[in-house]
């Protein structure tokens, strides 16, 4: 015991003073331990730290799903609150190709489910990329019988389709909206930001399987939705001025025409129709001509239906007294042109009326030429042809009036009976429009309010007015084209019961070189009624009629249109106005 | 003489609840280090005894007895109440969740069928549908000259108001009037 005691001693001290040194592994395993934790230190301030917000987004897209929520497009309704557009919730149907194992039996199940056609599906289901479009704006009903066989490769966007439940009522007005929910025409583009709303979108947690977590990341932005449009247009007066006129092109194997019914007061427009028109609803196949509102964007020679502004200048500005007579051959000379009135007559006394009621265009020319082409272009500015008349629709034209700095010799030849010019037929309508409301101009519009989301009823902006006659004028001219329908031009426009005023038109067409006049004529009426207390302003428009008078061929037309809205309108009927002085016996 | 204790050894008598000797506490009188449960003879008696079995010096002192069961019982049954109504209050609010989400469902449902019979409604109700179905029904649009208008006497002049102003106003008034 003692010797070990003493050896122990000895090795103590003869390995030092100080502790035992621990032997080299353990140093080893310290070192190894602490490049490990080391490691794993760095490890973890890569992950949490370094690389976290990647993991962290990584982790949530796994399982956190942002479904966009379009937003309801606003409806349009006619002036009685009938829909004429509305959109409805839909889906659209996509596929992944590189998924679908069977193209082929993929493509006719997708066919017969959707109702749509074979051969389109299978060439989408051979495209390249992982993302095609079989089909868009599905009702809910077919994309859930379709959702509900599982087919490998196929998916499902939410949006909405656009309707159009009258199907070719007003397509030029209403316009149409693209596969995107976007306005491409008329309102629904002239409107786009009102009518779109804004898309909202939900946050939502979802397990692997894709089943929703009800107390998961909720995050909610609803989508606004957007604004209801009340149109002027009334739909039955729409319907009937559309059947009117498709019955009066093919009558008269015109190639077009158009119809404006006009409350003058409001300027409130209560149809727009053109001819040929198309279903909104599958707007890609219709006639690309006849996509255009040629009521607002395209324009004509309006021919003698604007002699009523020579009238008008005339008498506003007294150059012509009601009661004088003038001699009115049957043909005048202006520099190098020779006028001629549409039928051979000897040399007549007219008064201002008969020249109207008969539209005599040399009695119009020595009228404008009293009047002198400064006052009188001034009268064509006054009434709007120089000018859109702002209905608020995408493309309107302004019209061609040169200046009358620009007017050639034959121009106070020409402009007086409507040729050498070119306006729409809203402007000639709201010409006659002023007329009838006493003298006094009115922008014409399409919208009478907007409803917001809440329901709440906007008020449009107001319609601008200015007045462009007196209203003894405006008398005066309402008497004479009156008596133009009672005795004139206009005999065909007569509707039982009640007394029109208005004024027939016959325009020859310009050349397709621009270099002249075709043998081609655009024939109108524009008038209103009752004569005594306006109601309803009516412009009929036929381009080329087999029938070229505007007597003949469009004022049947404003019949039919002017009678039946006077009806819807209940409109009573009004005493006749007096007659205004003439010359020529009415017969 | 007794060897030095090592740290060690201090802090293991320390944390052990040994109790020190008196020696080795000098604030402790020597009548204190009787046994709380002895008797005094006992002392006394430690000179008849042999020496290796004396009582020694220091002993372990048990934990006093206290009644625990009442306390682990309490403590489960509140721990229990509390995860029981956490996981009944989960459970409610899930309920409420899904029944939330049934009811949006059910929502979008009657909106989508809403409409539905709103376009099927403008649908049959549009001029274009009527006419056709009139007209298959052997009806006919009446034309001017079918509908007789009573005369109409009265003064002859042309009365065309300038009335521009109220238009708006007006058809804005009659499509709050028509709105159901």
């Amino acid at each position: 015991m003692r010797a070990g005691t003493a050896t122990y001693r000895a090795g103590r001290s003869a390995r030092g003073r100080g502790p035992r040194t621990p032997p080299r592994r353990l140093v080893a395993m310290l070192v190894l331990f602490v490049f490990g934790f080391s490691g794993i230190l760095i490890r973890l301030v890569q992950l949490q730290v370094r690389d976290a917000p990647s993991y962290r987004a990584l982790a949530r897209d796994q399982r956190v799903r942002t479904i966009a929520l379009p937003a309801a497009r606003g409806s349009l309704f006619d002036r009685n609150h009938q829909e004429l557009a509305l959109s409805l919730p839909a889906k659209a149907v996509y596929a992944d190709p590189r998924l679908v194992s069977h193209p082929a039996e993929m493509a006719r199940t997708v066919a017969d489910t959707l109702k749509v056609d074979f051969a389109e599906i299978y060439a989408a289901l051979h495209r390249p990329g992982p993302f095609v479009y079989l089909a868009r704006g599905v009702d809910l009903q077919d994309a859930a019988a379709l959702e509900a066989r599982h087919l490998p490769g196929i998916g499902f966007l939410s949006e909405s389709h656009r309707y159009y439940p009258a199907k070719d009522l007003a397509p030029q007005v209403l316009g149409f909206v693209g596969v995107e929910g976007t306005g491409l025409a008329g309102l629904e583009l002239e409107y786009q930001r009102l009518l779109a709303g804004r898309p909202g979108h939900e946050v939502v947690e979802a397990d692997p399987r894709g089943v929703l977590i009800p107390q998961g990341a909720n995050v909610d932005v609803p989508p606004v939705p957007g604004d209801d449009l009340v149109l002027s247009i009334d739909r039955e007066i729409q319907y009937r001025a559309q059947a009117a006129l498709a019955h009066a092109v093919k009558r008269n194997q015109a190639k077009g025409g158009t119809v404006i019914v006009m409350d003058p007061r409001s300027g409130e427009i209560l149809a727009m129709a053109d001819y040929p028109w198309f279903d909104p609803n599958h707007f890609s196949q219709g006639d690309p001509q006849a996509l255009r509102n040629r009521a607002v964007t395209d324009t004509f020679e309006p021919g003698s239906v604007n002699k009523v502004i020579t009238a008008a200048a005339a008498i506003q500005e007294n150059v012509v007294k009601l009661k004088r007579r003038l001699k009115v051959a049957s043909s005048y000379r202006l520099y190098t042109k020779t006028f001629h009135d549409a039928h051979m007559h000897p040399k007549e006394a007219m008064t201002l009326a008969d020249i109207i009621a008969y539209s005599s265009n040399v009695g119009t020319i020595e009228v404008a030429k009293m009047l002198g082409r400064d006052r009188f272009y001034s009268y064509l500015e006054r009434f709007g042809l120089t000018q859109r008349t702002g209905v608020g629709f995408p493309g309107e034209s302004t019209g061609l009036l040169p200046h009358v700095d620009r007017w050639s010799g034959t121009s106070m030849g020409t402009i007086p009976l409507g040729q050498g010019i070119a306006v729409t037929p809203l402007q000639m309508a709201c010409v006659y429009a002023a007329i009838a409301n006493g003298g006094v101009w009115v922008q014409p519009r399409l919208v009478n309010g907007i409803v917001g989301a809440d329901g709440d009823v906007r008020q449009v902006t107001q319609s601008r007015t200015r007045r462009v006659i007196s209203t003894q004028t405006a008398q005066t001219v309402t008497r004479m084209l009156a008596y133009a329908v009672r005795v004139g031009t206009g005999k065909e426009a007569q509707i039982p019961g009640f007394w029109v005023a208005g004024k027939t038109g016959t325009a020859r067409k310009v050349n397709d070189e621009g270099t002249g006049y075709s043998d081609k004529y655009v024939a109108s009426f524009i008038g209103f009624a009752p004569a005594a207390y306006p109601a309803v302003v009516v412009a009929a428009v036929l381009d080329e009629p087999s029938t070229v008078y505007g007597g003949i061929a469009a004022a049947p037309l404003f019949r039919d249109v002017a009678h039946f809205a006077m009806a819807r309108l209940r409109v009573p009927p009004a005493p006749r106005p007096s007659t205004p002085p003439h010359a020529i016996p009415a017969g | 003489m007794t060897p030095p204790r090592s740290a060690a050894a201090r802090t293991m008598g320390r944390r052990s609840g040994v109790s020190r000797s008196p020696a080795t506490h000098p604030r402790r009188k020597s009548g204190s280090t009787k046994p709380r449960t002895g008797k005094s003879g006992a002392s006394r008696s430690s000179s008849r005894v042999p020496r290796h079995r004396r009582r020694p010096w220091l002993r372990v002192a048990s934990a006093p007895r206290t009644r625990r069961l009442p306390f682990l019982v309490a403590s489960f049954v509140i721990v229990g109440v509390l995860v029981v109504g956490v996981a009944s209050l989960q459970a409610v609010v899930s309920q409420g969740s899904f029944r939330t989400q049934e009811l949006a469902r059910h929502n979008l449902q009657l909106q989508q069928d809403y409409g539905r019979l709103k376009l099927q409604v403008a649908e049959l109700s549009s001029p274009g549908r009527i006419a056709t179905e009139a007209r298959r029904m052997g009806f006919h649009v009446p034309q001017p000259w079918d509908m007789r208008s009573l005369p109409v006497k009265g003064s002859s002049s042309v009365n065309v108001r300038a009335d521009s102003g109220s238009g708006p106003a007006l058809s804005l008034k009659s499509v709050l009037e028509r709105r159901p």
